[in-house]
């Protein structure tokens, strides 16, 4: 399909070196080289992409010191944020989405964590984002005492409660970082939601660090 | 749409190379222009890229510390990489196979690239469906064929090594691949459709071009061939009127040298009867017999019956003699005269070919005077001849040609009056000077009342070969009227019908010395 060249290399039988008589094969070679360094970039960005946050540890149960109502007869979500971390963007549409469609069964409560010599988390465009979404609540983090209560360490990390305040799930809703779309994360809790078992209880993080 | 063509010139070898070579060429031109285009495409991709890294994620963070987000890097670096080969090899070798090769790889690489600076949403991927578009503006399906590929490794890598970044899910569907698959095969399917019917187009537009052009060439070429034939012809018409008109002019000689022949035959018989019945033999017999009485001359001229006659005989024979040579004289310079008139009327001739006029001062009424002498005594017998001439100065003309065709109607109105009985037969002369339209002409006039020319016959008298002679050519007074009109003259004829005479006017353009009389039309 490539019919590059024009004049033909030759194979010096003896030592096996193939002598580039023209332009085009040199071409070819360079384009090789050029393909491979392409590959090698995005090879490293989807190695961030999927790199992950460290694995949450929450609770068994939903802690009774934290700063969050919960609603009875509705499970409870709890999305741990960094105001301004760029990847918490896809898991804020991801939300948007779970919100979208379970609008009864689920209330929701971003947590943002409020940094040192930082705007008010008020400010910033996630936090714009949250108090739009229906049945959530945005809360201001000013110490990280939430988070802790948590176990959260990463920007974009969700726990689900049950009705009963039993944790169901905890973990990431985007499959690689900074991407909206399917991901098992979101998956797992629809299933909670919708009452089936989930697939798995803890999923990948992928987002900026709270601390 | 293909241009249809029947023409079984088609399937010439030569019209299929040139068809070929058209194509070649109009391709080569989408080519270059595709990848000029679409190097502006990529190199706005990568400005692209960057502004939206800088806008969406420019850093990340890990607590209150921030540092530049990898996104930029991606785009800056990564994003360079991608664009840097193909925009050299569009710059340096637009047009060239692996150029637009190489463009489709990037272009799918930029797509990737720019998803994954835009969050992956979903409005992104539409860069992938537009980018094939794009390329279908090659027209040539193999181009996208390498652009569907890159798609293709990309998600069987990643679905292979991280299916979540493909799908979402750790564990995808193979069902999920060919949906995938499947939109773009949909639309490849009728882009690579789109390039083959195009090519098909643009083959029958060669074809129809190559053939326009083998069709002009050969018309061209019949052109010259017919143009040729056509100058072949008009030299064998002009050879043939050459040869009409030497036949003409060979005709016009022999006419008006046998116009000036018969008085030079006249002349010479007059001559040879004159000579032969000389007076000379009586002064041989005078002569004899005073050498018979030479003992006694003396006795014999006084006193001898015969002998005293001798001295009045003698002389009285040389008044004969004298008389004789003046007449002999006057025969002998026609003669000459003829002789050089005949010699001039070739000359002439010989001088129409080379279109040489020659015009000198002569007397216009000597030249009348000269055309009636070459008529002869006899022919001019029972005539009456009136003159009319205007005194005029000397007057530049061709001399030998207005004699000639004087000639020509002296001769003609003496064979006109034939038929009037004797004693009545008349020819008027005349010359005189007129002025038409500010150019002055010399007129002559030659009037008889002979036999007159029928009305119906006035139009053709001039032409050639219309004749009422018995024994005449059609020639003269034809060869006369081109001749006045090679003067810049003319010559018309009047005549009220038959046996009422006619007149021939002859006008020609001269310039005189002096002033003189003119006379009024």
């Amino acid at each position: 399909m490539l019919n590059l060249t024009h004049r033909k290399s030759q194979v010096d039988a003896g030592n096996g070196i193939v002598h580039i008589m023209g332009k085009p094969a040199f071409c070819r070679i360079i384009a090789i080289i050029w393909f491979m360094a392409i590959i090698a970039g995005f090879a490293i960005v989807w190695k961030f992409d999927v790199t992950a946050g460290p694995m949450p540890h929450p609770s068994a149960s939903f802690p009774t010191n934290a700063p969050l109502a919960r609603e009875a007869g509705r499970a409870t979500l709890v999305m741990m944020l960094h105001p301004h971390c760029p990847c918490s963007r896809a898991s804020m549409t991801e939300l948007e989405k779970l919100m979208g469609t379970n609008p009864l069964t689920v209330k929701a409560h971003l947590v943002f964590s409020q940094q040192a010599r930082q705007p008010d988390v008020s400010q910033s465009e996630l936090w714009k984002r949250a108090v739009q979404i229906p049945h959530a609540v945005a809360v201001k983090d000013s110490d990280g005492t939430v988070s802790s209560m948590f176990g959260a360490h990463t920007s974009g990390e969700v726990f689900l409660y049950d009705a009963d305040g039993i944790i169901r799930f905890a973990g990431g809703i985007t499959a690689s970082r900074g991407h909206e779309g399917d991901s098992d994360g979101r998956a797992a809790i629809q299933a909670v939601l919708d009452d089936n078992a989930p697939a798995m209880m803890q999923t990948p993080v992928f987002g900026c660090s709270l601390r | 749409m293909t241009i249809p063509s029947t023409s079984p010139a088609i399937e010439l070898p030569e019209v299929i190379q040139r068809s070929n070579e058209l194509l070649a060429g109009h391709q080569q031109t989408i080519w270059r222009r595709t990848d000029r285009l679409f190097a502006g495409l990529l190199g706005f991709e990568w400005i692209a890229g960057i502004i939206l890294a800088l806008w969406r994620s420019p850093t990340t963070w890990s607590g209150p510390a921030a540092s530049v987000h990898p996104h930029v890097y991606s785009a800056t670096i990564l994003g360079a990489l991608c664009i840097v080969l193909p925009i050299y090899m569009a710059m340096t070798r637009p047009g060239f196979i692996l150029t637009r090769h190489l463009i489709a790889v990037s272009q799918m690489l930029m797509s990737g690239l720019l998803i994954h600076l835009g969050d992956g949403r979903i409005e992104m991927h539409f860069h992938i469906f537009g980018s094939l578009a794009f390329l279908a503006f090659y027209r040539d399906w193999r181009v996208l064929v390498s652009a569907s590929g890159i798609v293709a490794i990309d998600h069987l890598v990643r679905g292979m090594f991280l299916p979540q970044s493909v799908y979402g899910a750790f564990a995808a569907s193979n069902w999920r691949t060919l949906e995938h698959a499947g939109w773009v095969v949909f639309e490849n399917l009728f882009l690579v459709a789109s390039c083959v019917q195009a090519v098909r187009e643009m083959r029958g537009i060669a074809d129809h071009r190559a053939l326009l052009e083998h069709n002009h060439r050969d018309v061209g070429r019949q052109v010259q061939e017919r143009t040729q034939q056509l100058n072949d012809a008009q030299a064998s018409l002009m050879k043939a009127a050459r040869s009409a008109g030497m036949a003409e002019i060979a005709t016009s000689v022999l006419h008006n040298v046998g116009n000036v022949l018969n008085s030079v035959n006249v002349s010479a018989t007059i001559v040879a009867d004159r000579l032969k019945n000389s007076e000379i033999s009586t002064l041989a017999k005078v002569s004899e017999l005073i050498t018979q009485n030479r003992g006694d001359l003396a006795n014999y001229l006084t006193h001898d019956e015969r002998g005293r006659l001798v001295p009045d005989f003698v002389t009285q024979l040389a008044v004969e003699l004298e008389s004789e040579q003046k007449m002999l004289i006057g025969e002998v310079n026609g003669l000459a005269k003829g002789i050089e008139h005949i010699k001039q009327i070739v000359a002439a001739q010989q001088n129409m070919a080379k279109k040489v006029t020659l015009r000198t001062a002569v007397d216009a009424a000597e030249l009348v005077e000269s055309a009636l002498a070459m008529q002869g005594a006899a022919s001019m017998s029972q005539i009456e001849i009136v003159r009319n001439y205007d005194k005029l100065p000397r007057a530049m003309l061709d001399e030998h040609q207005v004699l000639q065709i004087l000639i020509n109607l002296i001769s003609n109105a003496t064979q006109a009056v034939r038929e009037t009985a004797p004693g009545k037969r008349q020819i008027s002369l005349s010359v005189c000077r007129a002025v038409t339209e500010n150019q002055t002409m010399l007129r002559y006039q030659v009037c008889d009342n002979g036999m007159g020319i029928a009305a119906e016959n006035i139009g053709r008298i001039f032409s050639h070969g219309f004749t009422t002679k018995e024994n005449g050519h059609g020639f003269g007074l034809h060869s006369a009227a081109n001749a006045a009109c090679e003067m810049g003259g003319s010559l018309t004829v009047k005549s009220e019908g038959i046996n009422l005479g006619a007149a021939f006017t002859l006008e020609v353009p001269i310039t005189f010395a002096e002033e003189s009389v003119s006379c009024n039309r």
